[in-house]
């Protein structure tokens, strides 16, 4: 390999937050000066295409959601972003939740365990929580064996041990 | 000898090839008259039609450019199965030839080799000449490619898919001066390889109107059918400008718009990967692959 391990990962990481992190912002303003002038002139003329498409000939757009038969891959993909914003989330309430309960864990963790509530319901809880966390973590690790260019075949048998995998592994998190 | 002589090509020879044919079919016929009554006779004058038609509903997106106005509808036309070819295509100009006249699609070598009949049938992206029809009573349901501008019924607006296409300058371009019509430019096996499951694209838009992504930013992202023959013009091993068409990408909207979502690889009515070609692409933009190795022998000063 011509590069380090070490700049494999700055690469990756640069490009991983250039893609949705905070750099992104960055790189979209940027976007003028990066753009080559063949992209710059094809992106005018593309807005053309559009504003002489919707004003002058008022032509529909086709549908698309409501008859599109998606195939089962995008519901990898589209739980990966699920996961993505749920795991969002869970980190903004996380923190002020743990601000509460300083000093009283202890006493929450007695409350909840010595109650009646039923051990599955626990469990599934646990699971609720855990589940977003080791699959976007494993699904993720598989973007980024795509974003070397390695297993873009066999898709549903990767797909399948990515499900099965993150239930495994969410199963192993909740036993914590 | 009479073997030999009915091989011969002179007019001994087809004489010979005749008679024993005679003989063969008059030995065989009695043959047959002896062993099995023949009761289903293939009648070649009057061909008995089935008596019950299987008929099959099409449901047909509409829209009159004439009557912008007029919201696009779904036709319902019903046909017999027994009466049409097996493909969408058959049936879609048995209802222009019969019925309705007005349907407009885009159509032209009824083999899956031009890339004009492409339209989302039963919600997936195919040409709809090699689609056979379902034989099933579900009505058949047939749009046009998803997310385009419509000019008429099932024909979209390509213009901005050819636009993109240009933008990525589809031709060979070199570097090093040659005198056109001197020499070929010499190809390795393994390079020519290189571009297998990429030079078969026939650019029908399958691909790139069935990504979501390309749904949501078609003005911006350039699709997974322009970006495959990016990178086949970047593999491609008698091309100088390897450098330059990958600088292209090197912003958010062009190539970064693919999310791997993959509708891409399953639409595709040739069986191409586009997926893997923009995972590639998007490998060499950050320096994880390196180049492809060019052929020496066509590249650079020496070539001569």
């Amino acid at each position: 390999m011509s590069i380090t391990l070490f700049q494999l990962n700055r690469q990756l990481l640069t490009r991983a937050l250039t893609r949705t992190g905070p750099l992104a912002i960055r790189q979209q303003k940027a976007t003028s000066s990066t753009v080559t002038p063949e992209v710059a002139n094809y992106r005018t003329k593309s807005a053309e295409w559009v504003a002489t498409n919707e004003n002058k000939f008022k032509r529909p757009i086709s549908p698309h959601i409501a008859i599109y038969r998606f195939p089962f891959q995008v519901f990898t993909s589209g739980f990966h972003r699920l996961t993505g914003v749920m795991l969002n989330t869970m980190l903004y309430t996380a923190g002020p939740l743990a601000f509460l309960a300083t000093g009283h864990s202890a006493e929450i963790l007695h409350y909840i365990y010595t109650s009646d509530i039923p051990s599955w319901f626990i469990f599934s809880v646990k699971m609720f929580i855990a589940l977003p966390f080791s699959y976007h973590t494993i699904n993720g690790i598989r973007h980024m064996a795509w974003d070397t260019g390695a297993g873009f075949e066999q898709y549903e048998k990767i797909s399948a041990a990515v499900i099965l995998l993150s239930f495994v592994l969410a199963a192993g998190l909740t036993q914590l | 000898m009479f073997r030999a002589l009915a091989n011969s090509t002179t007019p001994v020879g087809g004489a010979c090839r005749l008679l024993f044919v005679q003989v063969r079919n008059t030995t065989a016929a009695a043959a047959a008259k002896t062993n099995a009554p023949d009761t289903k006779k293939p009648d070649m004058v009057h061909l008995k039609r089935e008596s019950k038609p299987r008929t099959k509903t099409v449901q047909i997106y509409r829209w009159n450019p004439e009557e912008p106005d007029k919201k696009p509808y779904l036709q319902d036309y019903n046909i017999d199965l027994n009466d049409c070819g097996p493909m969408v295509l058959d049936a879609l100009i048995k209802i222009k030839n019969e019925m309705d006249p007005s349907l407009a699609f885009r159509r032209s070598c009824r083999e899956g080799i031009c890339g004009s009949c492409s339209m989302n049938i039963d919600g997936r992206n195919t040409l709809a000449c090699i689609c056979k029809i379902d034989e099933s009573s579900k009505p058949l349901k047939v749009y046009p490619l998803p997310h385009m501008y419509v000019v008429k019924d099932l024909v979209p607006d390509f213009t901005n898919f050819y636009m993109q296409y240009k933008t990525i300058e589809p031709y060979l371009k070199r570097k090093t001066e040659i005198n056109i019509g001197d020499k070929q430019f010499f190809q390795s096996v393994e390079d020519r390889k290189k571009l297998d499951g990429m030079y078969e694209c026939i650019l029908c838009a399958c691909c790139s109107t069935s990504c979501p992504s390309y749904w949501w930013n078609a003005d911006k992202y350039l699709g997974p059918a322009v970006l495959m023959q990016a990178y086949k013009w970047i593999v491609d091993s008698r091309d100088e400008y390897t450098k330059e068409r990958l600088e292209q990408f090197r912003d958010t909207f062009s190539l970064y718009r693919c999310h791997t979502i993959m509708n891409c690889t399953k639409a595709c009515p040739k069986g191409l990967n586009p997926a893997k070609a923009i995972g590639e692409l998007k490998a060499l933009l950050a320096n994880v692959a390196t180049s492809p190795s060019k052929n020496s022998a066509t590249v650079g000063p020496d070539y001569k």
